[in-house]
This record gives structure tokens, sequence and C-alpha cells, in this order.
């Protein structure tokens, strides 16, 4: 019930870590250390370094992501930085720029 | 409000640093850093806040320690546990909260 929302209007200058899952609509700067889904929604806006198992992003994202499991950028999302993960889908219509690397056990 | 939505931080987060914004915030996890709101913020039970607090109005059923700074009022429900000083016009504190701390109510 109390799942983890960063609505809209509200800006995340820090580090959030933990084991539950995160939505971000709103802004988010620093550094995001999950043990669960990161999902950048369409109107969030993420300037940090993520370190977590998946994540999916619909929004527009700058920064480095290390994901365990899969990262997945929806045709909405735009992104630059690297990503490093075994799974990796870039949808149609999805914006990215920087490194990708899928060769992670 | 022109955005009727919620921010949440679960159980099972935290976040240290700043969260700013305009939103009302309902914390079951933990905030270390600081806050700075133009609205509503809620310390659930079990919910923990280590910052310096500026919100429009502030209600904690859990753990806060720091200094706040209301603009309207502050609630201090049965079962929070409470250190620091608070700062606004309308403080209440309910029977069954521990607190221990200055409060100004400006009079």
């Amino acid at each position: 019930m109390a799942e983890t929302i960063i609505a809209q209007g509200i800006t995340v200058d820090g580090e959030i870590s933990g084991n539950e899952p995160v939505i971000i609509e709103g802004n988010v700067k620093g550094k995001v250390n999950l043990e669960a889904l990161v999902t950048v929604a369409e109107e969030g806006q993420v300037e940090a370094d993520v370190t977590t198992t998946q994540v999916q992003i619909s929004g527009a994202f700058t920064g480095n992501v290390v994901a365990s499991e899969r990262v997945e950028i929806t045709p909405s999302g735009k992104v630059v930085g690297d990503i490093k993960s075994p799974r990796i889908l870039i949808a149609d219509g999805a914006g990215f720029k920087g490194h990708i690397d899928m060769d992670v056990e | 409000m022109a955005n009727a939505d919620i921010c949440t931080i679960g159980a099972g987060v935290s976040i240290n640093g700043r969260v700013t914004g305009s939103t009302e915030v309902n914390v079951f996890g933990r905030i270390e850093g600081s806050i700075i709101l133009e609205n509503h913020l809620l310390v659930e039970e079990g919910g923990e806040v280590v910052a310096q607090v500026e919100a429009q109005t502030m209600t904690v059923k859990g753990m806060l320690n720091g200094d706040v700074v209301a603009h309207d009022v502050v609630t201090l429900a049965a079962g929070s546990v409470v250190t620091g000083n608070i700062r606004a016009p309308r403080i209440i504190i309910e029977e069954g909260a521990r607190f221990k701390g200055n409060i100004d109510m400006d009079v």
C-alpha cells in the first residue's frame, strides 16, 4: 500500500536507498541505490547514477545505470548515460546516447 | 491544489539528502537531511525523519529528530517520538506523544 512515489512537484537531492520499488514522477538528483524496480514515469526527470535490479525509463534520464536484471527504455524515454545490465530493451521511439554493456553476470 | 498526487516514501526506502517541493509528502520510511515543503508533511507510524523541516503543516505519528518550522499547524500525534525545536503558530501535542525540545508559538 505504501509504495514509494516521488510525485510531480517534488525534488529529491541526495541518495535514495532501500529494497522497495520506487516510482519517480518528479525530480531526482544524486544517487539511487535500490534492490527493486525503479520506474521513471513520463513526467519524471532524473539526473542520477542508479544501481538496482530493474529499471524502466519513460521520462528524461541522465546518468549511469547498473541493473542486475533488466533495463527498459520505453518509447517516451530519453536517456543519456551508460547502461550495464544483462538484459537491455530499447523501444521504438526512445532516445539514447551512451554506452551499453550486456556482458555482465 | 493543482496537483492532487501525494508523494510517498515507502517503509523499505530511505532518502539521504534534500527533499523539496509543493506536493504533500507521506513518510513511511526514512528521510535524513532536510525537507522544504509548501504543503503537508506526514510522518507515519514507523516513519523516521532526521532532518531540518520547513513545511506548511505537519503531522507526526512516528519518529522525528530535528528542528521544525511550520507556517500553520504542527500535530504530534499519540505514539510519536519527537526531539527538536518546533516553531509554528499552532502546535498540538496529543496525549501519548513524547516530545523533548523547545516550542515557539510566537505569542
